[in-house]
């Protein structure tokens, strides 16, 4: 592969300052910041909603919103959450690292790259703006089901282009990550010496061209049916709800794991550090990473057990969904056996990533349960669900993306952050969310359905624990707030290694690294396999 | 660093709890149900099982990492070896969840295909499920009823009631009219639905089964011991999702035909299951005009096994093909609910008292929910009061049209309510709440309008 | 701006900043907002909609122009041109995976919801209770013969015109193509233009035979299951076609300019494969929407 040294017009390095500078920027390092500020801003507003939904739970009886404002928060505190905040947030993550880690000028195709992110405050401005509508704003859920989406408002249109949009954001984002590392990785750094977070990006990018175009037709589907009369999912029509179910969740599935295999490429670059020794099982690590890529392409209608499909159905989606067990595992019993005779030192990144490793694994276990599909007859909507997606979403997805930002920040800003205040946030953050979620499972065992604004005395004492843990992990991202605006700020100069232990090319820049990453590629001296000496 | 410890003590707490769960979880009212079927018997059994698989598999692999976190710290010295690969290990902790995921599927997989299997049941009840109710149809004794909310729970649970849940017995679980079964028989049930899609989910029977609109849904039940039983819709279905519970009573087959007998007396009454009372509630008891017994089963056991195709009552449309169905396939015969199919006994003079007292009566059934009881609609819901609106004071054509069809948020009526209902109820609204069209609408109009 | 740009082999050109993105996004946004207003029937809806689209096309014409003119001031490498390259073919797979999405619809209605409403599996009381007069057929509008009667399209005439319309210009562009490389201009202009025609009269023939349904046939989005996928796959389709010809259009004139080298020629190459990616598409429409 030939050298990518970098090439820009002579004016090149005064860059337009102010807002415009923002607008209209096609540096990695700009763009992944803006992604990863927009993330951070729609975490905070997802998270106000889950707040109000947890506040109208707190007691039985209705105190605080109508039954439909309680759907449409729902509704938006999940589209807001995933296509928001994670989303956002890994991308961002991609922008910053991945040029840096594999050696690369930029990303390979920045115009784009900007208009990626720029497509996202447009598309959720037409999202927010439903909820100020006569009718307010989609309270079908975030699954979007027919014939109750098509019962939307004024909303429903706004809803559907809002989708879109964010579908081309994602789309055009994967490719441009793809083509990079397909196209700018530094000589010498075969695929098999790549860092795993490139790795799994490099996995979930695919999955994400894949997956999101569907999205976008069965969305179109629904506009269809509502407005020009096709009858896709009315059974009149010779068409079937059910459909939509199958095709939402085709892409609904890898959805889920586009949200948590670069969680699973953080850790992996995380743990080796502050074990101070390689990656343990660096291939099945990758090669784990793709089978779970692979399964999550035939497992989707473990979200419909209990629609009526045939039996073999069930059977088979029953199968393949356990499957998905045996290569999560392998990463996890790799991640354990990476700790094993290390040299373990517990920085807060460290800390978020072993939470991950806990708590993540007490998701997938609620998840296998889930597989199950008689004991899924009972556990599916209910809070028994809710439990287990926070458990792989919140202490999985949203956990590593904080490890990752404690991680990189020192390389972002050149300053170090507060280590004092960062371990509360740490703590605060995961006594609580054990509070917040672990009660759910019961209450849905005990037999709470979901997305209900009220419910039944019994569940009462549960809900209010539920509630207080809830309260309590918003206010702790408070913490995190702060720790990340005053290292932005100024804090002790960070050197361009500050983690003893840490391996990988971006370590080799200064921190903060100069506008332009690797002007020329590093050569093959430079680096040494990530994961090996 | 004396986080870790903390940490450690944490997780220990969590594991801890797990298993103290798994031993109280039952008395605690944390766990799921036993249940009174066979199925909720054996789905509980597997639910135990996975769940203790994972505690022990728990147990094990944090177990490791605790003792890695605790031996191998800088602090306590520790140097860090350098190995970064294991053939056999990879092998090994690949095989061995797999053969842990077989030992769980099998027995999850039997039971999945018993409790599948629907056929040769004893009788078969017809569950229909609407915005926000259910409807109960005994096929084979031909009667039906709709099942919604106690007006109890309703009254409490409106925004800012002021009453207490905890006054109000069975909050958010009692309904006016139970689904009322015999014990020790199979049940066959047909679920659908006549909207949205619902799920009737009966946490003691183990489980619970979509109704989606167009399509039967086929479960079984066995109910061992008599009893009243609570359960909830599953599938959000908008509005009042949270608040379209089930009760099912189950009595022993004697006075479950000695109900069944009462209910055939009491001609468009519902009889209380508790106390025999007759209840003459809004929705009141319809007749069916079909009969399935060839089919639905019979105590005498002549059932069909699903999935043979026995020719249906009316004959198949002879213009299937290149050119589809042609007109003379009326859409409605087949659409037609139960509860809409006969045009439930127009009272005999159809005249302004008649059709205003019978609307107000639909009224508050079915849109004062939205619409407010005062018919000043409810704007931060998209639905619109009544007083000098154009609909409700403009051609009365197209005021049957929206209730029929619905727009947005206001659900297609036409499926759910019976020519009469319509044309009472848009009647009332037509000339109440400060409305005085003085017309009124006659059943007859709206099957035209259909 | 690109006249800066200098070629050089082992420089990989990172432009500098573009506003034709926001630009993009302000038109994404305007169109898109407008037409759910129109949906709404808001009366704005209507004239905001063009305004968008309007804004789109200025947004293209400036950020291809840039390209086009970065590109032939030699601005880009090899491996610049290879990252074209993937970009194009990993948009061309998201598209196939849009369609992949109707040609579910359409495969899961024909083999599962159609036998199930017909009584099949265990749907035998879907059929006796609630459509006890339908039974499984295909092409149909639904049991309850949504739309009413129509005439379903045929797979002789108009289709397999225009498949053998469709397959000829898959040749022609790459019998241009072949001109490109061999740096035969005329050979190249022609066989485009040729491509280009056919293009056209493709979307022409389409055109008729919608307008046929709609009139004749009584056939229309609304006529149930079939309507609707045959009209959102073939719409989809022609759409795409639609685009590839102006593409080719402006590739055409791009080499009547002068324009492309027989080892530097990037944007015809992708255009060609976008074209083939249609063809392909209406293959498999041809078969299964028309045919079987
Ligand atoms: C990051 C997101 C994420 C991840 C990673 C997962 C992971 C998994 N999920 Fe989850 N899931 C969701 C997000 C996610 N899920 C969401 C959002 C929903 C709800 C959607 C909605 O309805 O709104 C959902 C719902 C959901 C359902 C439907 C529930 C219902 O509605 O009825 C099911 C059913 O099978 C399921 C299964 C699984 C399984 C088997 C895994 C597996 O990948 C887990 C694998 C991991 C482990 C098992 C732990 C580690 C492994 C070992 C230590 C090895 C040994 C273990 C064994 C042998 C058991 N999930
Ligand atoms: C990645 C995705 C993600 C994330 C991060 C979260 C985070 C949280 N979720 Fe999320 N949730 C989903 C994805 C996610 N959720 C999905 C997909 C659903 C299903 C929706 C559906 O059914 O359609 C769902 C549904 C869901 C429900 C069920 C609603 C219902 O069924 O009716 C609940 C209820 O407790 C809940 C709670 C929470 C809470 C308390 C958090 C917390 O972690 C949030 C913490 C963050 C903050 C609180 C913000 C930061 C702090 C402030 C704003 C300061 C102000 C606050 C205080 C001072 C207290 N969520
Ligand atoms: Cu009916 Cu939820
Ligand atoms: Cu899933």
């Amino acid at each position: 592969m030939s050298a990518a040294t970098l090439d820009h017009d002579t004016h090149g390095e005064h860059h337009p300052s102010g807002i415009w500078r923002w607008v209209t920027t096609t540096n990695h390092k700009d763009i992944g910041t803006l992604y990863l500020l927009f993330s951070l801003l729609m975490f905070f507003i997802g998270g106000s909603f889950a707040m109000v939904i947890r506040a109208e739970l707190f007691k039985p009886g209705m105190q605080l919103v109508d039954p439909v404002m309680f759907n449409q928060l729902t509704t938006m505190h999940a589209l807001i959450m995933i296509f928001g905040a994670i989303m956002p947030a890994f991308v961002g993550l991609a922008n910053w690292m991945i040029p840096i880690m594999i050696g690369a000028p930029d990303m390979a195709l920045p115009r784009m790259n900007n208009w990626s992110f720029w497509i996202l405050p447009f598309a959720f401005t037409l999202l927010l703006g439903t909820l100020l509508m006569p009718g307010g704003g989609p309270a079908g859920g975030w699954t979007m089901y027919p014939p109750l989406m098509l019962q939307t408002g004024t909303a429903f249109p706004f809803v559907i282009f809002a989708v879109h949009m964010m579908g081309i954001s994602s789309v055009m984002g994967a490719i441009n990550i793809v083509v990079t590392i397909l196209n700018l990785r530094a000589p010498k750094m075969t695929l098999l010496k790549m860092p795993l977070f490139v790795w799994t990006w490099f996995i979930t990018a695919y999955l994400l061209i894949a997956v999101m175009p569907v999205l976008a037709g069965a969305v179109t589907m629904l506009l269809t049916d509502k407005y020009f009369g096709t009858s896709f999912f009315s059974a009149a029509g010779g068409g079937d709800p059910v459909m939509f179910q199958h095709i939402f969740w085709f892409f609904g599935h890898p959805e889920v794991y586009i949200m948590i295999l670069p969680a699973f490429g953080i850790v992996s670059e995380i743990i080796p550090t502050f074990a101070r020794k390689p990656l343990f099982g660096y291939e099945s690590m990758v090669y784990a990473v793709a089978s779970i890529a692979f399964l999550s392409f035939i497992v989707w209608a473990h979200h419909m057990f209990t629609v009526g499909m045939p039996l073999a159905g069930e059977l088979f989606f029953m199968f393949t969904t356990m499957l998905i067990a045996v290569p999560t595992g392998v990463k996890v019993f790799n991640w354990t056996a990476t700790l094993w005779k290390g040299s373990i030192t517990f920085e807060t990144p460290m800390l978020f990533a072993l939470a991950f490793l806990f708590l993540f694994t007490i998701g997938g276990f609620s998840g296998v349960m889930c597989a199950i599909v008689p004991a899924d007859f009972q556990y599916q909507d209910s809070y028994f669900v809710v439990a287990h997606f926070h458990y792989v979403l919140v202490t999985g997805a949203a956990f590593a993306i904080m490890g990752a930002v404690y991680y990189w920040l020192p390389k972002w800003t050149g300053h170090m952050y507060n280590e004092t205040v960062a371990k509360w946030h740490f703590w605060m953050s995961t006594i609580w969310v054990n509070v917040l979620f672990f009660p759910q499972h019961f209450l849905g065992l005990a037999g709470m359905p979901r997305r209900i604004p009220d419910y039944p005395v019994q569940f009462t004492d549960l809900n209010m624990l539920s509630s207080i843990g809830g309260f309590l992990f918003g206010a702790s991202q408070l913490i995190f707030l702060y720790v990340v605006i005053s290292t932005i700020r100024g804090g002790p100069k960070a050197p361009a290694k500050p983690w003893e232990g840490a391996k990988g090319l971006e370590w080799h820049l200064p921190s903060p690294p100069s506008y332009h990453s690797w002007t020329t590629p590093p050569d093959a001296e430079v680096w040494t396999h990530p994961y090996r000496d | 660093m004396g986080f870790k410890t903390t940490k450690n003590a944490a997780r220990a707490a969590i594991l801890l709890g797990l298993a103290f769960l798994a031993g109280n979880a039952q008395a605690m009212d944390i766990n799921m149900p036993v249940g009174v079927t066979p199925t909720s018997h054996e789905v509980y059994d597997l639910h135990m099982m996975v769940f203790y698989w994972c505690v022990g598999i728990a147990v094990v692999v944090f177990g490791v990492m605790i003792f890695s976190l605790v031996m191998f710290r800088k602090s306590k010295g520790a140097k860090s070896a350098n190995f970064h690969d294991s053939q056999f290990l990879e092998i090994a902790w690949t095989i061995a969840p797999v053969i842990i995921l077989i030992i769980m599927v099998i027995p999850a997989a039997k039971t999945l295909v018993r409790m599948t299997d629907a056929s040769d049941p004893d009788m078969s009840i017809k569950i229909t499920g609407y915005q926000w109710k259910w409807q109960y149809d005994y096929l084979q004794d031909g009667f039906s009823f709709f099942s919604m909310l106690s007006a109890s729970s309703d009254q409490a649970s409106q925004l800012h009631s002021g009453i207490d849940p905890a006054t109000v017995d069975n909050y958010l679980r009692d309904v006016d009219h139970p689904l009322v079964v015999p014990t020790g028989e199979k049940i066959r049930l047909l679920i659908t639905s006549d909207d949205v899609i619902h799920s009737w989910w009966m946490p003691d029977f183990g489980g619970k089964t979509d109704a989606n609109p167009g399509f039967v849904n086929l479960t079984w039940i066995k109910v061992e011991e008599p009893g009243v039983y609570r359960g909830a819709c599953a599938e959000l279905c908008g509005r009042w999702h949270g608040f379209m519970p089930i009760v099912v009573v189950a009595k022993k087959p004697a006075d479950y035909l000695a109900w069944v007998k009462a209910m055939k007396a009491a001609n468009g009454k519902y009889v209380s299951p508790y106390d025999g009372s007759l209840e003459d509630v809004g929705s009141p008891v319809v007749f069916e005009t079909t009969n399935y017994n060839s089919m639905m089963g019979t105590p005498t056991g002549a059932a069909v096994p699903t999935g043979s195709k026995v020719s249906p009552p009316v004959a198949a449309s002879p213009n299937a093909g290149a050119v589809g169905q042609s007109e003379n396939t009326n859409p409605k015969a087949a659409a037609e609910p139960a509860a809409a199919a006969p045009a439930a006994a127009t009272p005999a003079k159809w005249d302004m008292a008649t059709a205003m007292a019978k609307g107000k009566q639909v009224y508050a059934q079915n849109c004062a929910s939205c619409h407010m009881p005062d018919g000043t609609g409810n704007t931060e819901i998209g639905a619109p009061g009544f007083a000098k609106s154009a609909i409700a004071n403009g051609p009365v054509a197209a005021h049957i049209q929206r209730v029929l069809k619905g727009k947005g948020v206001m659900p297609a009526w036409g499926n759910m309510l019976n020519d009469m209902d319509i044309a009472a109820v848009i009647t009332f609204e037509r000339n109440s709440f400060g409305n005085h069209k003085g017309d009124v609408v006659k059943p007859s109009d709206v099957a035209a309008a259909r | 701006m690109a006249s800066h740009a200098h070629t050089n082999a082992d420089h990989y050109y990172v432009p500098h900043g573009s506003h034709w993105p926001i630009l993009g996004s302000i038109g994404l946004f305007t169109t898109l907002g407008a037409a759910a207003l129109w949906l709404e029937d808001v009366s704005i809806g209507p004239i905001l909609f063009p305004i968008g689209i309007l804004i789109i096309l200025t947004m293209m014409f400036g950020w291809f122009g840039t390209v086009i003119r970065e590109s032939e001031a030699g601005a880009y490498n090899h491996q610049v041109d290879r990252s074209f390259r993937w970009g194009m073919t990993w948009f061309i797979f998201s598209e196939v995976m849009f369609f992949a999405a109707f040609f579910g619809a359409l495969f899961y209605a024909r083999t599962f919801a159609l036998p199930w409403l017909g009584g099949e599996g265990k749907n035998l009381f879907t059929n006796l209770l609630l459509w006890n007069n339908f039974e499984t057929s295909w092409p149909t509008n639904g049991p309850a013969a949504i739309g009413g009667a129509y005439k379903a399209m045929e797979a002789l005439g108009i289709p397999a015109l225009n498949t053998a319309i469709l397959l000829t210009s898959g040749l022609t562009v790459t019998i241009a193509h072949w001109g490109l490389k061999e740096g035969k201009r005329k050979q190249l202009c022609i066989f485009l233009a040729l491509t280009v025609i056919l293009g056209f009269c493709f979307v022409a023939l389409q055109a008729h035979e919608y307008h046929d349904a709609y009139t004749k046939q009584n056939l229309t989005l609304g006529t149930g299951i079939y309507g609707s996928t045959f009209f959102m796959l073939t719409g989809f389709h022609g759409l795409h076609v639609t685009i590839g010809a102006i593409m080719l259009t402006v590739i055409l004139l791009r080499s009547m300019k002068g324009h492309f080298t027989p080892d530097h020629h990037f944007a015809f190459e992708a255009v060609s494969w976008y074209w083939h990616f249609v063809d392909v598409v209406w293959l498999g429409l041809y078969i299964f929407v028309y045919w079987l």
